[in-house]
């Protein structure tokens, strides 16, 4: 690329105090709108507005044909017990995801924040879970918990943990105990590495101070270290905490959802409903709900965020 | 915490264990595909579990060639992401641009606020009016139909995140050029892309990372091998007569190895790609 136009204009931010920024308001219009309306037709108005249209009717696939309903969906939605089922077992899930993610990834981030030797190695290794494919990984873990086969049983049986097989996946409660190990398992490389840069951020000085003033280890951590990760902190678990309402490929590979719907997360019940029961009306009304849901938690996510670039200008 | 202190021996000890003890439940899955790629059919699913395998076999690799059609899926994964990739930095660059050099009504709060929440539906919810509008368009199982919807998945990370880029780069020296007599168009091409370059081949890279493994949208919106990707390839294998374990490692192993590559040498932006470039 030719850079002899940038290195002679380089010059030029030497002088950049003194001159004001010049500010021509039409055109970022022009150049932002592509962008925005892309957006906008694809993920945001259209969409919602075909799931406010169909939540109103009822479709039939077989004869393609819909007809109106009413608030029929609606209310058909808030007594059904599979979809109460599928928003109480989608915020169970996130919720023991989220905190097991975050203590992990915070910890494993402060370890890896330290100077050893091979640290370079160790920080490649722990965040290749990134890597993968999270489908596959269903089906890698429905071979790591498979019934009287389970790797995870025999290396639990050697260890004297526990005694004769688990059966994992056919048990409610184990199933979303093996649902959040997969989930963990995959994320916390991403909570890693978001706290870590955090870290970084810390400038030395502050240890440095903190050790002339004979700062214990604990107290340095909850003076220091804390509250100047806090914002990373806080806005990995506020998107990871949106990220979970999305969780699907992984129920899909795993469990399909069961046993008895005790792993059917949102996401996984409007796929379910709107394309293997073909019942377009409630798939179009459940999407509304959750997005409801999110709107109210990207906003706080986002004004966070605005927050944050305020204060970093 | 970077700071020269005298750790005692038992901590260093400590330490060891702890990361080796993640490593080892990190790597675990990963070596179980890898394994169970090469791993003699019968020996799949036994138990006891062979943590090394007895005998190896390319069965897995051979199949997914020969009859799931892996020469298509492995393709179109390609074709598709890195499409979607540039649609993204094509309609995204101009957006960030204007993003960071001009001021205008409704920019943080309207413009940039909305296509920031656009990052945060879940694509389930846009499913059925998707599927509906593009089999009205014809772009039920085409790539073009995942190209644009993918597209759109990382548009939101690509304009957020080259706003940061651009941001630090010093206005003075595109004014200084438009000075020279230059039009504002010239001073894109000719200061703002070169200095930002590195911004956007980074982005790309994090665009093919954040689509690659997408399972949802790919697996409602298209129907036959010709147009498939790699995660659908790898659930289709599972049919009614069990489930074809060492095929999906094979699928698994191939489908990790770009995006590995991806994480371990572009490990710095991201982070910038996960937090919208607010961290660095």
């Amino acid at each position: 690329m030719d850079l002899s136009n940038v290195t002679r204009y380089q010059s030029a931010v030497a002088v950049e105090a003194a001159a004001p920024p010049v500010v021509i308001k039409r055109r970022g219009y022009l150049l932002i709108w592509p962008a925005f309306l892309y957006l906008l037709a694809f993920l945001i108005v259209y969409p919602f507005g075909y799931n406010v249209y169909q939540s109103f009717f009822e479709y039939s696939m077989l004869t393609d044909t819909s007809w109106f309903a009413g608030l029929k969906n609606y209310v058909g939605l808030f007594t059904s017990p599979e979809y109460l089922n599928s928003v109480w077992v989608g915020s169970l899930i996130a919720f023991f995801c989220l905190a097991i993610e975050t203590l992990l990834g915070l910890s494993i981030a402060l370890v890896l924040n330290q100077n050893f030797k091979g640290k370079v190695l160790a920080r490649i290794l722990l965040i290749l879970p990134l890597g993968t494919i999270p489908v596959i990984n269903g089906y890698m873990f429905n071979i790591l918990f498979f019934p009287n086969a389970s790797v995870v049983d025999h290396i639990l049986n050697i260890l004297g943990i526990i005694n004769g097989p688990m059966n994992w996946l056919q048990d409610p409660i184990k199933a979303r105990i093996v649902i959040i190990a997969m989930d963990v398992w995959q994320w916390t490389s991403f909570m890693i590495i978001m706290i870590l840069a955090g870290l970084s951020a810390i400038p030395e000085s502050f240890y440095e101070l903190a050790k002339l003033d004979n700062m214990s280890t604990w107290k340095t951590f909850w003076r220091i270290t804390l509250p100047k990760i806090k914002f990373p902190l806080a806005l990995a678990m506020l998107i990871r905490a949106m990220d979970l309402l999305k969780f699907f490929d992984g129920v899909y590979a795993l469990t399909k959802g069961g046993p008895q719907s005790a792993t059917e997360t949102v996401s996984f019940y409007i796929y379910r409903i709107g394309f293997k029961a073909f019942n377009v009306g409630y798939a179009s009304a459940g999407s509304i709900i959750v997005w409801a849901i999110i709107w109210v938690m990207s906003f706080i996510v986002i004004s966070k965020v605005f927050a944050a670039k305020e204060k970093a200008v | 915490m970077q700071r020269v202190q005298r750790e005692s021996r038992a901590y260093k000890l400590f330490r060891i264990v702890f990361l080796l003890f993640f490593i080892a439940v990190f790597l675990l899955p990963i070596w179980w595909m890898i394994k169970t790629s090469i791993i003699l059919r019968v020996d799949t699913v036994v138990y006891p579990p062979q943590y090394i395998p007895k005998g190896i076999e390319f069965d897995g690799y051979i199949r997914i060639w020969k009859d799931q059609g892996l020469p298509f899926l492995y393709f179109n994964t390609i074709r598709i992401n890195i499409l979607a990739a540039l649609l993204a930095l094509l309609l995204g660059v101009p957006a960030a641009y204007a993003a960071s050099r001009y001021d205008f009504w409704g920019k943080e709060g309207g413009f940039m606020f909305t296509i920031l929440s656009t990052r945060f539906l879940p694509p389930a919810t846009a499913l059925v009016p998707l599927y509906f509008l593009y089999r009205w368009l014809g772009l039920v199982d085409s790539i073009w139909g995942l190209v644009i919807a993918y597209a759109g998945l990382n548009l939101p990370i690509v304009v957020w995140v080259m706003r940061s880029f651009i941001d630090e780069i010093p206005r003075a020296m595109e004014e200084s050029y438009m000075l020279d007599g230059h039009s504002r168009v010239a001073a894109f091409f000719k200061i703002i892309m070169p200095l930002s370059a590195p911004g956007i081949a980074a982005m790309f890279m994090i665009c093919n990372f954040l689509t690659w493994g997408e399972f949802l949208l790919s697996a409602v919106l298209t129907t036959t091998v010709p147009h498939q990707t790699l995660p659908i390839g790898a659930a289709q294998l599972e049919g009614d007569i069990g489930i074809l374990w060492q095929q999906i490692a094979a699928i698994g192993v191939l489908g990790a190895i770009p995006i590995t590559l991806i994480i371990v040498f572009f490990q710095r932006y991201l982070v910038r790609g996960f937090s919208f470039g607010i961290l660095k």
